[in-house]
């Protein structure tokens, strides 16, 4: 909303300038002698030079010199209070253009304006993104506001820099045999996010998984309080983490069934998960999956003891640690692929 | 006053000591200029030209016969105005013949930066004289020895005057320093202060004296000595060859050619005699309108605990502010009202601002199209806004 707010604001100046200057030539001249002037007078106060009338003194002058005539009495009050406005006026268009610049910079370097919370821009990718806090107090805003400039300017050097997978130790599932001649994705991705179900559905439609050698990296999305923002999403996680010590195949049958599979009422797994299912249901859901794919009982024995192991809360500790501070990464599904990082819904070229 | 009948009712002009208004006889004789003799002046031979040059010549001898000087000692130059004036001196004086040049603290911008800018383009040292509050200056306080004095006669925001402008001089010439006068603000209503006085150099801008846009330089020929020459092009010479030249000043009777480079503004020149015409054949009631109109107003100025008044004494030109009010907000509000004044600090920054630490002000000069009703006018509408 703030950031566009913001646009809207600037945008608003300068249409209105544009518009009046189409149809009323003399009064859009007049205006933009008045921006001239106005600019003069700021950039004369900017080097600390002297300004003996500005843009300010003018407009006020105007209206107060009515009042003078009329009403002597009221000019002191009135000109206290178009002082007051006009502070609130310059304070209001220098936020507009700081958050602006901000939410543009921020779009280009983190793929979002918004940066506290990355989905909430609608002019960014469709992403399930990784939100931060909301800020509780004003004074938390204001620390906030000026952090994420810290955060945007730590990402900009990232939109020049060229990944190498390898430099990152993911634990992943590797979807087939590793094929040298092909490339190599991670792709990061919620088992209960909805866009991470879409880029899946493009990436088998368009036999992505068939043409690169694909990382497949499992990750339940926190927040700052460590709460999970799909529910069931860090059981599934467990689960294909610890399915993929016997075999891959097995992790990979548990997320395709999420993402493609219907129940007999037609409802998609990733939304019965979401919202309908408890843990208890979930994990009988899981089991029945893997023994559809051939797991046998001890195998799913073993898997639902490894779900529940320090091993795997390590890996997705791990994960996370690489996913949110070394890459950086904003919202998901998210890949690397190409030496790039793409966030974001992955549509066929 | 019929001759500045173009007045509309209610009109109430009150910027002089910028553009003083032209009465009738001043703009008929432009008109004329262009109507009925528009020629290149000072060059030609065909009759318009001579009618130029028989108006020009005379308008030379008016200014001279205005400031009772003589032609024998002092030659009349035209130019842009007092600024260009004082620049085309002060850019061409021979440094190296003098100690520092001097100025004083209530000067208009336009000497006051000129001397500012002569010490820094020469490397001599300058010093600002603190004027008393009556105009004069101390002249025991400081050393003229071999200096460059540019100081005005009449202040352009209180109206002051150099009173001791005789003693001034002397002292000067005595201790072998060239004194050059600012006349801007006095060769209107104060022209008395300067009349007879023979300094080196008087500059003054026609345009506040009822004539045209137009500066002059009345100079002693003696000044020619400290000049180089650094401004020089077409009307100046009487022959030039491929590596030098002669000048016509050299010869007394085209001497003003030294500070006159390329064609001049004719007409001004001739609305310039036109206007020192009318003021020779002025009625003296017009004067003492003029003076009534300055006391009454600066009485009711005066008069007012909010209204702070620079002007010691009734002056045409006066200057003030008013307690609680911008300046700026009041000369808007008298616009309204048909009341036409300036407001800021009218070129002189470094005294208002600086040295006085005034906020800007307004600047009422009147001058002689004032009719007492415009008295009434803004004593009505001002009273209003300060009470």
């Amino acid at each position: 909303m703030v950031c566009i707010a913001a646009f809207i604001i600037l945008a608003l100046i300068g249409i209105f300038v544009a518009i009046i200057s189409i149809f009323k030539p003399k009064v859009g001249k007049a205006y933009l002698k008045a921006m001239k002037k106005a600019w003069g007078c700021l950039w004369k106060k900017v080097r600390l030079q002297k300004c003996e009338t500005g843009f300010k003194d003018d407009v006020k002058n105007t209206l107060l010199s009515r009042v003078m005539l009329k009403h002597p009495g009221w000019v002191r009050p009135l000109s206290i209070v178009i002082e007051f406005l006009s502070i609130v006026i310059v304070v209001v268009a220098v936020w507009a253009l700081l958050t602006a610049i901000k939410s543009l910079l921020a779009l280009w370097a983190l793929g979002s304006c918004n940066v506290t919370k990355p989905s909430a821009c609608t002019m960014g990718a469709e992403m399930c993104s990784i939100d931060e806090d909301e800020p509780k107090n004003v004074f938390e805003a204001t620390g906030r506001w000026f952090t994420e400039w810290g955060e945007i300017f730590e990402a900009i050097p990232d939109k020049f820099r060229t990944y190498n997978i390898d430099d990152y130790g993911f634990a992943y599932i590797m979807v087939g045999d590793e094929d040298e001649n092909k490339k190599t994705a991670v792709d990061i991705f919620d088992p209960g996010c909805l866009v991470c179900m879409t880029s899946y559905k493009n990436q088998k439609a368009a036999g992505f998984f068939e043409n690169n050698n694909v990382r497949l990296v499992p990750f339940a999305i926190q927040g700052a309080d460590d709460s999970y923002k799909f529910k069931n999403s860090e059981i599934v996680v467990r689960y294909m983490y610890a399915a993929n010590k016997i075999k891959s195949e097995y992790a990979i049958a548990i997320i395709d069934k999420i993402y493609t599979g219907k129940n007999h009422d037609n409802y998609s797994y990733q939304d019965l998960i979401n919202d309908d299912y408890s843990k208890e249901d979930t994990v009988k859901h899981l089991e029945t999956w893997l023994r559809n794919a051939g797991a046998t009982e001890n195998e799913i024995e073993g898997i639902r003891g490894n779900a529940k192991s320090q091993e795997v809360t390590d890996i997705m500790a791990r994960n996370r640690q690489i996913v949110e501070n070394e890459l950086r990464v904003k919202g998901i599904p998210t890949m690397l692929y190409d030496g790039q990082k793409h966030t974001g819904l992955w549509k066929a070229e | 006053m019929e001759d500045f009948d173009y007045l509309g009712d209610g009109e109430v002009y009150l910027d002089g000591a910028c553009q003083s208004l032209r009465p009738r006889p001043v703009i008929d004789a432009i008109n004329n200029y262009y109507s009925e003799h528009n020629s290149c002046g000072e060059r030609v031979k065909y009759k318009w030209g001579r009618v130029t040059d028989e108006k020009v010549e005379a308008t030379r001898e008016k200014v001279l016969k205005f400031l009772k000087l003589k032609s024998k000692k002092y030659t009349v130059s035209f130019t842009l105005n007092t600024t260009y004036g004082i620049n085309l001196i002060l850019n061409q004086i021979k440094a190296d013949k003098f100690n520092k040049i001097m100025t004083s603290d209530i000067e208009h911008n336009s000497p006051f930066l000129a001397s500012l800018a002569f010490s820094e383009r020469t490397g001599l040292p300058r010093e600002v004289m603190v004027r008393n509050d009556d105009g004069s200056i101390d002249l025991k306080k400081y050393d003229f020895k071999k200096a460059i004095v540019v100081v005005n006669c009449a202040s352009n925001f209180d109206g002051r005057k150099l009173l001791n402008i005789n003693e001034l001089e002397k002292a000067v010439h005595k201790a072998g320093g060239i004194l050059i006068i600012d006349a801007a603000q006095a060769m209107a209503h104060s022209a008395d202060i300067v009349r007879g006085v023979e300094v080196d150099a008087i500059c003054f801008s026609a345009h506040k004296l009822y004539a045209p846009s137009l500066g002059v330089i009345v100079w002693k020929d003696e000044l020619d000595d400290v000049l180089d020459v650094r401004f020089i092009g077409g009307g100046m010479v009487d022959d030039v060859d491929k590596e030098k030249y002669v000048l016509s000043a050299n010869n007394k009777e085209h001497r003003y050619t030294r500070f006159e480079s390329g064609l001049q503004a004719w007409g001004e020149i001739v609305g310039l005699g036109a206007a020192l015409d009318w003021l020779e054949k002025l009625p003296k009631k017009d004067w003492q309108n003029l003076e009534k109109n300055t006391k009454e107003l600066f009485d009711f100025l005066n008069s007012s605990k909010k209204v702070h008044l620079i002007n010691k004494e009734p002056n045409p030109t006066m200057s003030f502010y008013i307690e609680g009010l911008d300046s700026h907000l009041v000369g808007e509000a008298l616009s309204r009202e048909n009341i036409m004044a300036r407001t800021g600090y009218f070129c002189v920054h470094y005294y208002l601002d600086h040295v006085k630490g005034f906020p800007p002000l307004i600047r009422f000069s009147l001058g002689l199209h004032n009719r007492p009703e415009d008295i009434e006018k803004i004593k009505k509408v001002l009273g209003k806004v300060i009470n």
